[in-house]
């Protein structure tokens, strides 16, 4: 596709003395231009690897990497005309702050005035330019990001790549950081290809996200696709809180559902579950039912009742921790602070919810 | 943060109790027994210690005497071409070995520590017999090329000789920094579109300045205070340390010895200084990433560095292998080869090389450890503490470094022949010779692993309540270890071939096997000595191999 | 094993070492012989006299002339050596106190010129020095025969001398010529030559065929052809100084008996057959021949050396000699 960004069943097994580790395993997406296309996971699924053979600077062991509709899985890492910020910045310890966004550009020979130009226009949309003449070691942590980014930006390559670039930054900043991206993202147009494990920062900027579980790809869409519709138990808990009741189906064409403290009905959105999930299901009969902690109300009357444990104040909601009756690990409540129903610790209350809110798991549909 | 550290350690008596015993020693063996002797140059000879007779005609010399400037310019021009000669050959090749996949690193390592080690006087002979008028490659380039090389003697055979022999520290120097470097930098230039030349021209280089600059230091260093290549090389032509021995064996002018050694000495204090100025704008890039720098492995890459290092490693251990070839000859007149070969020379000298062999390594060993104790300590005082003058410690424990060997024996021989100090004759005095000798060399590397390590960790330690010592014995020592390791073997390696202060300082019964190799060379029996030699070089070789081995790390992760 | 117990085991390694590195323990049965003669002689001498004297072991310390007289300077207020052994007498005359007087029982078999007068040192070998001429490089009948001849302009650069200030014998060839020719000869062989720092490369280097002449002593050029190197001597003929190498008892050393014992052996026929037949050399004694290979005393025209004036003018001659040199 013109303009575009895809990797086609993209693989990487290393050698090892025990045998091949496979770490990324055929994956396959498509990234529009002028998208902002975030690949998201715990540590160790994989999304690093995949960036850094779109990148070049990983040998790829099997399928292809297509950038602007050419095939550049064995074009070298520095032909490909590709911005990157890495999670450590990587400044040029030994540069200025000036002669390290014009790097890129001393390569490209562009001339002495053209360069000053285009290094001034990124350093301002970054906020940098009176920090142009200072080495790398004088700056704080979020300005060095920025330099970095300047530096991956300045030559305008049709795609950006982010690695993490937020992890080394404290907790206010990175809010801040993940706008500032967003907002450059939007004012040039560029596509963008961000790797994060922070599923927070992943759903606030992206357009989509690729969910990934140890090598693979378990979900590509939009954040609220992801976040409302997972596609297994792996992506419903990472993205966000998920509370799991373990129910059985009745007879076949049964609308109801039997739970600890009643019954609710089958909700319309039935998924099947991935084959290398069905071990956390009993028998055919077993389901999984999800229910946001959001979508979970205190009432009077409803399928579930137990006892609340302990409440954090997280600032606008406050996260109540439930021990139901006949359900295994804890639930998860998040009510607003300012709901006129509020739990309190050691009550013992009935629980409800509505069931176009929920999920059910099961193996088969 | 050092001063909240300072203010820990200050009240434990623990710290206060080492502090002094370091002082102690200190101004025992490093400050007492130099100023002693350097206060001699201030004096004519012979002359007795008295404010009448203070002057300063020792080093009027060097404005009046012919063979005074002359050994002057000598020494800039040798140490300093010897110094250029060997970055050039010496940065290509640790590129080679730190960037480019070559074939067996860990021989490659090891084999280049081998002319750091080995005993002074046989590997310049063996020049003489290399590249002399009637050496063997003289010879065969005369018959096979027609043409003759220059002779070997005067300035640029010791310049070469002097640059081959001391090409090691700046390689290795040069290489552990590389290796240790920050791969993300490089992959971001890369990503910028640039070149791996442009990298390396750009990036890699300016940011190796440091430690290029520090290796370049080492060899001018050891390249001014070099008895043993020039003496025998130098042909006429004279430097300072052969001026001196002149002067001090010759003349027994120990006045007129110590003036040139402190002129010597200024002349290395320069070197620093230009050091000092190279490292005003140094920046660090070392991490801990475990992954390390990037090596290519492009064929070509291969190609290039594989042909250039072992090229370089044969010419730095060209006199070597003639030794190792002398060591079996038995009959070498004018042919080409040895007329004939056999083990007699082994048979000869096989008992004194091991008793001599194991009294250089019971010495040796000794000082080494006790360079790192005491290294490792004031390193840790003048990093971490509120130390007056840094300049200061760093001048005491640099000065017996710099200075030629044979200048250091004469100070110790005159400052520990009568009591209450009487050292002289005991196995304790050339220990202690050695220690002072090379225990700037610990130092230096302890001073930079301490710099290295967040002074918040000890502090972290002292609040779980751990006293000063407990926490230098479980938190620092084991964190500082590795990289002392690299330092000890270095250093303990170059003492067991140490000569110029050891033939003044050994007694009988302690005899090391440098002195049993410089032995058979006054006595004219080159092929014994040379089988000394070989059996010295092979012997320490492996002692490194089995340290590293020991220590669990391969040769190249000690020289990280 | 953790790093400290290492760290703990190494410590205590070095404390158990301390008492090993006690002094060289003055027993009643020691001798410290300070040996700038070759090794396999010392070896010789070491296991003949311990033969003789069971009760008394040598300790050697061996260097070279300049060096082992740094030594004995530098120790005097603690002399830890009882015996100088080779050096060139004008190494013992540099500083006669540094030696204790005693007249061997065997002096009497030395020639006067061989002995000092106070008993300072007592000769050991006498060396002449000679021309050792490479005769793959240059035929005999081109060599120089005579010192005069060494000034000769054809010789420019064919000639290899020790640096006087730095070698005994190369000083006692540079007292020689001077006291035969002056400096109007000195000058121009200056001139000619080519110095080395050690004795040792002015005879091995013409041996090697990097050079065509040299000026040694006469058992360095038996050596060199009995090792099979083409070279012959050349005793210069208008005259050549017997130079006598020394033994001496350091003074205040820490075994003056055994130290005497050594010395009386040393100074023996049998230490003298020894160091003829080992080491080439030719002995002080009167009753030891010479080693076949040297020319017999009655071929050569011995010229005296004066062992004093050599000692007094020695500063004043290397000062001069330096002057030329460093005209060069």
């Amino acid at each position: 596709m013109a303009g575009g960004l895809s990797v086609h069943d993209l693989t990487k097994t290393y050698p090892t003395t025990g045998g091949d580790l496979t770490v990324v395993s055929g994956v396959d997406f498509t990234v529009r231009p002028g998208e902002f296309f975030t690949m998201l996971g715990p540590s160790g699924c994989g999304k690093t690897t995949t960036l850094r053979m779109i990148a070049g600077l990983e040998s790829v062991s099997g399928g292809s990497v297509r950038i602007d509709g050419k095939d550049a899985t064995e074009i070298p890492a520095r032909q490909r005309n590709i911005g990157m910020v890495f999670q450590s910045y990587a400044l040029f310890p030994h540069l200025t702050i000036f002669e390290n966004v014009a790097y890129g550009l001393r390569i490209r020979k562009l001339g002495n005035a053209e360069i000053r130009k285009a290094v001034s226009e990124c350093l301002d949309l970054l906020a940098l330019t009176p920090l142009a003449e200072r080495l790398p070691g004088q700056l704080s942590g979020g300005q060095q990001q920025r330099v970095s980014i300047a530096r991956a930006l300045v030559y305008r390559p049709p795609v950006l790549l982010l690695d993490e670039p937020l992890a080394n930054l404290d907790a206010k900043l990175r809010v801040q950081m993940r706008d500032e991206i967003r907002r450059v993202q939007r004012a040039l147009g560029i596509m963008v290809l961000y790797v994060t494990h922070d599923q927070e920062e992943a759903m606030a900027i992206s357009d989509r996200i690729a969910v990934f579980d140890r090598g693979r790809v378990a979900q590509i869409g939009a954040p609220d696709a992801v976040y409302d519709r997972p596609e297994s138990l792996f992506v419903a808990d990472f993205i966000g809180k998920a509370n799991f009741l373990k129910v059985n189906m009745e007879a076949a064409g049964s609308q109801r559902l039997r739970l600890p403290a009643g019954e609710t009905e089958v909700p319309e959105r039935i998924v099947a579950l991935p084959a290398h999930e069905h071990d956390a299901l009993g028998g055919g009969n077993q389901g999984l039912l999800m229910v946001r902690p959001e979508r979970l109300v205190p009432a009077d009357r409803g399928p579930i009742r137990g006892s609340v444990d302990r409440i954090q104040n997280l600032g606008p909601l406050s996260r109540g921790f439930v021990v139901a009756e006949g359900v295994d690990a804890e639930l998860i409540v998040d009510l607003p602070r300012s709901a006129p129903r509020q739990l309190k610790e050691g009550e013992t209350c009935h629980f409800d919810f509505r069931v176009d809110d929920a999920t059910l798991f099961r193996c088969a549909p | 943060m050092s001063a909240v550290v300072t203010r820990i350690a200050g009240r434990d008596p623990a710290a206060l109790a080492v502090s002094a015993v370091a002082i102690v020693i200190a101004l025992l063996f490093l400050v007492y027994p130099l100023v002693n002797g350097l206060l001699l140059a201030f004096l004519p000879n012979g002359a007795e210690i008295a404010w009448s007779n203070i002057t300063l005609a020792n080093f009027a010399r060097f404005f009046t005497a012919g063979s005074y400037k002359r050994a002057l310019y000598n020494s800039i021009l040798t140490s300093g071409g010897a110094t250029l000669l060997a970055a050039a050959l010496g940065i290509p090749m640790a590129f080679a070995v730190a960037r480019v996949n070559i074939a067996c690193r860990s021989l490659v390592l090891a084999l280049s520590v081998i002319p750091l080690i080995a005993p002074p006087f046989i590997g310049a002979y063996a020049w003489v017999m290399i590249l002399g008028n009637n050496g063997i490659i003289t010879q065969l380039m005369v018959e096979y090329l027609g043409i003759r090389p220059p002779p070997i003697y005067g300035a640029w055979g010791v310049t070469i000789a002097l640059a081959l022999s001391y090409l090691p520290y700046l390689f290795l120097m040069v290489q552990g920094t590389l290796a240790a470097g920050d791969p993300a930098i490089e992959e971001a230039a890369c990503m910028t579109g640039a070149s791996a030349w442009r990298i390396a021209r750009t990036i890699t280089l300016p940011l190796a300045m440091p430690a290029i600059a520090a290796g370049m230091l080492v060899v001018f260093i050891k390249s001014l205070g070099d008895f043993g290549v020039p003496s025998i090389l130098g042909g006429e032509m004279q430097v300072l340390p052969t001026l001196i021995y002149y002067q001090i064996n010759g003349f027994f002018n120990l006045n007129a010895g110590a003036a040139i050694a402190i002129v010597n000495v200024m002349l290395t204090l320069a070197g620093l200084g230009l050091l000092a100025l190279v490292n005003r704008r140094g920046v660090s890039t070392l991490t801990g990433s475990s992954r390390g720098a990037v090596r290519s492995s492009g064929w070509r890459a291969r190609l290039a560095a594989n042909a250039f290092v072992w090229v370089v490693l044969v010419l730095a251990l060209l006199p070597q292998l003639l030794v190792a070839l002398y060591s079996f000859s038995l009959r070498w007149g004018e042919t080409l080869l040895p007329s004939s070969y056999g083990l007699d020379n082994y048979r000869d000298v096989w008992a004194e090389a091991l008793r001599t062999m194991g009294n250089s390594v019971v010495l040796s060993g000794l000082a080494t450890i006790a360079c790192v104790l005491f290294g490792a300590i004031t390193a840790y005082a003048t990093v971490r503490g509120r130390a007056v003058s840094k300049w200061a410690i760093d001048l005491t424990i640099m000065l017996p470094f710099v200075l030629p060997g044979l200048v250091v024996g004469v100070a110790y021989l005159g400052a520990f022949n009568s009591p209450p100090l009487l050292l002289t004759g005991t196995a304790a005095i050339l220990v202690l010779a050695y220690f002072t000798r090379r225990v700037a060399f610990v130092f230096r590397s302890a001073a930079t692993a301490i710099a290295q390590i967040d002074p918040k960790i000890e502090e972290a330690s002292t609040i779980c309540g751990a006293s000063w010592g407990f926490t230098m014995r479980r938190v620092m020592v084991p964190l500082l270890a590795p990289g002392l390791l690299a330092a000890a073997i270095l250093v303990f390696a170059t003492l067991i071939g140490e000569i110029s202060a050891t033939v003044l300082l050994y007694s009988a019964s302690w005899k090391p096997i440098s002195i049993a190799i410089y032995e058979r060379v006054l006595g004219n029996e080159l092929a014994r000595a040379s089988a000394l030699g070989t059996i010295c070089n092979v012997a320490t070789l492996l002692m490194i191999l089995a340290g590293s081995r020991l220590a669990g790390r391969s040769m190249s992760d000690m020289f990280r | 094993m953790t790093i400290q117990r290492r760290l703990f085991l190494a410590g205590a390694t070095a404390l158990a070492c301390l008492p090993m590195l006690g002094s060289v323990a003055s027993t009643a049965g020691t001798v410290v012989v300070y040996s700038a003669i070759s090794t396999k002689l010392t070896q010789a001498f070491v296991d003949a006299f311990e033969k003789a004297n069971p009760d008394i072991s040598v300790q050697v310390i061996a260097g070279g002339s300049g060096e082992l007289l740094t030594r004995v300077k530098a120790e005097r207020n603690n002399p830890l050596g009882d015996v100088l052994l080779g050096p060139d007498a004008d190494t013992f005359d540099s500083d006669l106190s540094l030696f204790d007087s005693y007249e061997s029982p065997e002096s009497g078999a030395f020639d006067a010129a061989a002995l000092q007068p106070d008993h300072k040192y007592t000769g050991f070998s006498t060396n002449f020095q000679v021309f050792i001429v490479n005769t793959r490089m240059m035929p005999l009948s081109d060599a120089p025969k005579t010192w005069k001849d060494l000034a000769k302009p054809e010789f420019k650069g064919k000639i290899l001398m020790a640096n006087p200030a730095q070698s005994g014998s190369a000083f006692s060839q540079l007292h020689q010529i001077i006291d035969l020719h002056g400096w109007e000869v000195m000058d121009p062989i200056i001139d000619n030559a080519t110095f080395v720092s050690s004795s040792k490369l002015a005879f091995q280097n013409v041996a090697k065929g990097e050079i065509a002449v040299g000026l040694t002593s006469e058992f360095n050029v038996l050596q060199s052809k009995n090792e099979g190197n083409p070279v012959e001597a050349v005793y210069p003929e208008d005259g050549t100084a017997l130079v006598v190498d020394a033994v001496g008892i350091i003074a205040g050393g820490p075994n003056a008996d055994s130290a005497r014992k050594f010395v009386d052996f040393v100074t023996s026929k049998p230490a003298h057959e020894m160091l003829v037949e080992l080491d080439g050399r030719r002995s002080a004694r009167n009753d030891v021949a010479p080693p076949s290979g040297l020319a017999e005393v009655g071929t050569i025209k011995v010229v005296p050396y004066n062992t004093v004036s050599a000692a007094t003018d020695k500063d004043a001659e290397l000062a001069r000699f330096d002057e030329t040199f460093s005209q060069k």
